[in-house]
């Protein structure tokens, strides 16, 4: 090999070898700056995401916080201010009504309206405010707080017999106590009752089957203006919003029977 | 000297079957412009180099109008990957093709190589893939570039220009008589490189 040639040679080597070194070597660089950038951005990712988890927590504890605040304020006027105008509108019916005179009874009649409402608006806003009970005890309970209540604020005697096994959504939870809250109520007001019997069952886990007697004043199931005019509309209403069937037996001076089957898997 | 010339020559002339392979393992849907120019460019230098082979007395014709395409090419695909690059792209081409007319000026294309537009040509890419991998290191947001084809591609064509440079400038005198071509092979490793390179960046267009 002459000297030109050799020198060709070992340009063409030395260029070719460091040319691919400087390739390689910065290919390598940015692929490795690109891997740390990527590592760090990890990390970053994993703090962020121990931020926001402290953040959710926060949040959750501040809602915990105002909804306990809410379930007191709703224990609160459902037990105290609820109670006492239930108190107020048992004392007014308790009057004797036909000793007094036609004005007075107009006024009377007024102020057990008037508490009524009241006491409808204190039952709304403690329900909207927490549904309390019923939201985390179940059906189950509230109605045996229910029977209890009775038993102590009316002259009505309860005989429930509660026999739920599942849990419900709270939608028919809700539409189920208001369903023998209207029941128990029209017994209140116009049956002159002495006994109401209530009975809830679970069947085969498919329909919760209630049934509700009272031995009140009845009423003649051909008169359809007045059981209309007594509430049952609004209980058959709540009914078919839960596709269920309701069955009313009653007869004047024999009381009142309503069978209600609700179906709880659909 | 001979046996292993024909090995690498043809290694080299082969090499792209890897990346046509895996084109059809790939969903052409998936495809963006970067990747269909990559195409194009495999395509169109497979085809030269076979062209090359069975019309071995016409070489520098079929070499002259590769260089070409190809340039433009690649052009095309620098564009596409560099960030406001129309301008610089403009002027390297209107470099390019002002060393192709002087050179035309001095050789003839069908039996002299273009060493010097070839020179050039390499470093004109060398420059580009720099300026790509800058671009990368600059935007630090972009953390998953390594990840993308159009890395990979860069990366083949950095290592093939880089070496491709000197077999290119040192042409004349590799194809004087001095030496045999086997000296050509700096040339032919950094193809076959290239081309397993860009197969490597096809295989990825799904994973973008």
């Amino acid at each position: 090999m002459d000297g030109s040639k050799e020198i060709i040679f070992l340009t063409l080597a030395i260029g070719a070898s460091g040319m691919l070194t400087l390739a390689v070597g910065i290919i390598l660089f940015v692929f490795f700056y690109q891997r740390k950038l990527l590592k760090r951005k990890i990390a970053y990712q994993k703090v962020e995401d121990l931020l926001n988890e402290q953040e959710l927590k926060n949040a959750y504890s501040l809602l915990e916080g105002q909804e306990k605040e809410r379930q007191r304020i709703s224990k609160e006027l459902h037990d105290n201010l609820g109670s006492l105008l239930v108190t107020a509108n048992l004392s007014i019916d308790a009057l004797p009504k036909e000793q007094l005179d036609t004005n007075t009874r107009e006024k009377i009649g007024k102020i057990d309206s008037l508490i009524q409402k009241a006491a409808n608006e204190t039952r709304k806003i403690s329900h909207s405010l927490d549904s309390g009970l019923l939201k985390h005890f179940g059906l189950k309970a509230s109605l045996i707080d229910l029977a209890a209540t009775l038993d102590e604020l009316t002259h009505l005697k309860t005989h429930f017999d509660i026999q739920l096994k599942g849990t419900f959504s709270n939608e028919i939870n809700t539409e189920l106590y208001r369903i023998i809250q209207e029941l128990i109520n029209n017994t209140l007001k116009h049956a002159q009752a002495k006994n109401i019997r209530l009975e809830v069952l679970e069947l085969k886990d498919k329909y919760i089957n209630i049934i509700y007697e009272d031995d009140g004043l009845g009423f003649d199931l051909n008169e359809s203006g007045k059981v209309k005019g007594i509430g049952l509309q609004n209980i058959d209403n709540r009914v078919s919003k839960l596709y269920g069937k309701i069955t009313l037996d009653s007869a004047r001076e024999k009381g009142i029977t309503v069978i209600i089957e609700i179906p709880v898997n659909e | 000297m001979e046996i292993f010339y024909k090995i690498q020559s043809n290694l080299s002339i082969y090499s792209p079957i890897l990346f046509i392979v895996f084109l059809f393992f790939r969903r052409k849907d998936h495809f963006l412009r970067t990747d269909k120019i990559l195409i194009l460019i495999v395509f169109s230098s497979f085809l030269t180099d076979l062209f090359s082979t069975y019309f071995v007395d016409r070489n520098y014709v079929y070499l002259f109008i590769y260089s070409i395409l190809d340039t433009v090419l690649l052009l095309l695909l620098f564009n596409s990957l560099l960030s406001k690059s129309n301008k610089l792209i403009i002027l390297l081409l209107t470099v390019f093709f002002s060393t192709l007319a002087i050179e035309f000026l001095y050789k003839d294309p069908i039996y002299e190589f273009f060493s010097f537009t070839l020179t050039v040509k390499c470093l004109i890419f060398i420059i580009l893939s720099l300026l790509y991998f800058y671009q990368i290191y600059t935007k630090e947001e972009d953390i998953f570039r390594s990840k993308a084809p159009e890395f990979w591609y860069n990366v083949g064509i950095l290592i093939y220009f880089s070496l491709a440079f000197f077999p290119f400038f040192l042409s004349t005198e590799i194809m004087s008589g001095l030496f045999d071509y086997s000296l050509w092979f700096v040339h032919n490793i950094g193809n076959v490189s290239k081309n397993i390179i860009f197969a490597l960046g096809l295989w990825m267009v799904q994973k973008r």
